[in-house]
């Protein structure tokens, strides 16, 4: 099991606090299957921190909220991320570098 | 008939260089404004944009984030919130608006130069959106403030402000035109869109609606995250630019351009952010201190990826990290005694429990900075309000237009402490440049000529620009009798002062 205790290479969405929050974070555990989720909860937001890469995948998400979802929906409740974007066909990747 | 999938078509659709025929290459893309590194069209082709996005997504998305926003402000009926609200969050809220719309506004006209003049088609894509996401910025802020102009004009500068010649609006302008309207596309857009936007925004739009979260104004905790995730996605063409820089031996060049460009829009924020933060928020909805929100998200978050693009940290580093803990309390401080140069109410946020806050989180403050106010409190209650006042002007930075100060642990050390304010001056055919602080005075070193022009609000007192008078000053900043600061709790924050601190804590 990858573990996030290098905190230098922490990478993951920041959302909003919401229903698509805790739905991303669920795909998110989903998603990266045998490696540690940590979440930082703030008032407003939600910080979701995997080690070194991170994806998560709009079908994935669309599962939890029993609705489909697509990029927009993550863009709006997305104001930042930590590492470096990459936008696919089916979902984001937060890499390190 | 089926359509295709955006990732099918989006590298075809977006390839706009073609070879001119009519006219040459640097007719239509100037090296000034497109590329003064000398870097082939070809190596700008390989821009490859982290976050695609096509027109007709981009509308549904924005159009979405727009119903939300607007809906929340509809929903919670504004005036009510607003009647209620201490004058802490009102202060916090003029604060925010007043500067922040127009220069949004304004940042448009930026993106739409890096949409022209790029040689990149993938980032004149990206650039695009860009310009549109700060068209929305302008109108959404402004209209958020308007609302409250029933209630009190001080919103009317939302709009006025950027036509103002006001000493802080002259700050702010000069920092934005260097970053932002006055260099070629690629530079405009490593200093905006990386070290800019991937950075501050986020202290300003996401640490400050947490605040704004639990103070229970939602409308503008909404309003806050939506211009942000506009900001994350169009913040991303910084990055394959850096990258190319390096790629092409042009590392020094790009490092210089983060370097400046940070330092320059950190000075703002510190007064912005810092003063909304550690003072303007009230105590019982501070999630945060702004040494902690830099921290994650500038120390933290931003620092990682500078190193990881291959870049060094600026080498003011240590200083910075100092600056973060200092240099807003001593612009509080000023803010406050200089209010009638503001067009908003200053509030001082000095109050006992509010002390110890400060204290907590900025080991020291008590005997610095705490030291000024007690000498404030002294005066008001006295009945001295006329010494609250200084009866001369600030010496202001020829750099960031934000006034000298002293900076505890820095400077010579007298009686003990080391707390004097530092001009770090410069002469420069034939006059003194004063500067707040050793990468103020660097920037203006890297490019005399660039900066040498500008006139600070002081340098234009001297010269005569400023009319004489005792209205003369607040006329030429464009401030009426009614739009001069004055205290936002009337002086009744030292009532606390009154009582023993320990019975006030209690």
């Amino acid at each position: 099991m990858t573990t996030a205790d290098d905190a230098g290479n922490l990478v993951g969405p920041v959302m909003r606090a919401g229903e698509i929050a805790d739905a991303v974070l669920e795909a998110i555990q989903e998603d990266n299957e045998g490696r540690e989720v940590l979440t930082e909860a703030h008032a407003s937001y939600l910080r979701i921190k995997v080690a070194d890469e991170c994806f998560v995948r709009f079908e994935t998400v669309g599962d939890v909220l029993g609705r489909t979802v697509t990029r927009g929906d993550i863009e709006s409740n997305m104001p930042s991320f930590a590492g470096f974007i990459r936008t696919e066909p089916d979902g984001i990747r937060f890499v390190a570098r | 008939m089926a359509l295709l999938e955006m990732h099918e078509w989006y590298d075809l659709a977006r390839d706009t260089n073609w070879t001119p025929g009519y006219v040459a290459e640097d007719e239509i893309f100037p090296p000034e404004l497109s590329d003064p590194f000398g870097i082939s069209v070809e190596q700008w082709e390989t821009f490859d944009e982290p976050y695609k996005v096509c027109y007709r997504d981009y509308v549904e998305t924005q159009r979405d984030k727009d119903i939300g926003a607007y809906s929340v402000k509809s929903a919670l009926a504004r005036a009510d919130f607003f009647k209620k609200a201490s004058p802490h969050w009102k202060a916090l809220l003029a604060l925010h608006f007043s500067p922040i719309g127009f220069a949004e506004f304004h940042s448009a006209s930026a993106f739409a130069r890096m949409t022209r003049f790029s040689r990149a088609p993938g980032m004149r894509n990206m650039a695009t959106f860009g310009t549109l996401d700060e068209m929305r910025h302008g109108q959404i802020q402004m209209y958020f403030a308007y609302e409250f102009i029933k209630q009190d004009r001080v919103f009317d500068w939302a709009h006025k402000s950027s036509k103002t010649e006001n000493w802080i609006i002259i700050s702010l302008r000069h920092a934005l035109d260097d970053v932002e309207h006055t260099r070629d596309a690629i530079s405009a857009a490593i200093m905006t869109n990386f070290a800019f936007e991937q950075c501050f925004t986020n202290l300003q739009f996401i640490g400050l609606s947490a605040d704004a979260a639990k103070a229970g104004d939602h409308t503008f905790a909404t309003m806050l995250q939506s211009i942000q995730t506009d900001e994350a996605r169009h913040a991303q063409i910084g990055t394959p630019l850096i990258q190319i820089m390096i790629e092409n031996g042009r590392k020094a060049e790009a490092q210089q351009l983060v370097d400046v460009g940070f330092w320059r829009i950190w000075k703002q924020f510190s007064a912005l952010s810092g003063i909304s933060m550690d003072y303007y928020t009230p105590l019982e909805f501070r999630e945060h201190s702004l040494k902690e929100f830099m921290h994650e998200w500038v120390v933290d978050q931003f620092g990682r990826n500078i190193k990881a693009l291959g870049l060094d940290l600026p080498w003011y580093w240590d200083y910075f990290l100092h600056d973060i803990e200092t240099f807003h309390h001593c612009q509080q401080i000023g803010i406050y005694v200089y209010r009638a140069t503001q067009w908003w109410r200053p509030i001082a946020c000095t109050s006992p429990a509010e002390r110890d806050w400060l204290e907590e989180k900025y080991p020291g403050w008590n005997d610095t900075y705490g030291k000024c106010w007690d000498v404030v409190a002294d005066n008001i209650r006295e009945g001295r309000f006329e010494r609250t006042v200084p009866v001369v002007p600030p010496l202001i930075c020829n750099m960031c237009g934000l006034e000298v100060t002293g900076v505890a642990g820095v400077g010579r050390q007298v009686d003990g402490r080391t707390w004097n304010a530092t001009n770090f001056h410069l002469d420069h055919e034939g006059r003194r440049y004063h500067f707040c602080s050793e990468p103020c005075k660097w920037v203006f070193e890297l490019e005399p000529a660039r900066y040498q022009g500008h006139r600070s609000i002081i340098d234009r007192v001297l010269d005569g620009t400023v009319p004489p008078g005792p209205d003369g000053f607040y006329e030429y900043m464009g401030q009426s009798f009614e739009e001069r600061g004055v205290c936002g709790y009337d002086y009744q924050w030292i009532d606390g002062y009154d009582m023993p601190r320990a019975a006030a804590a209690e």
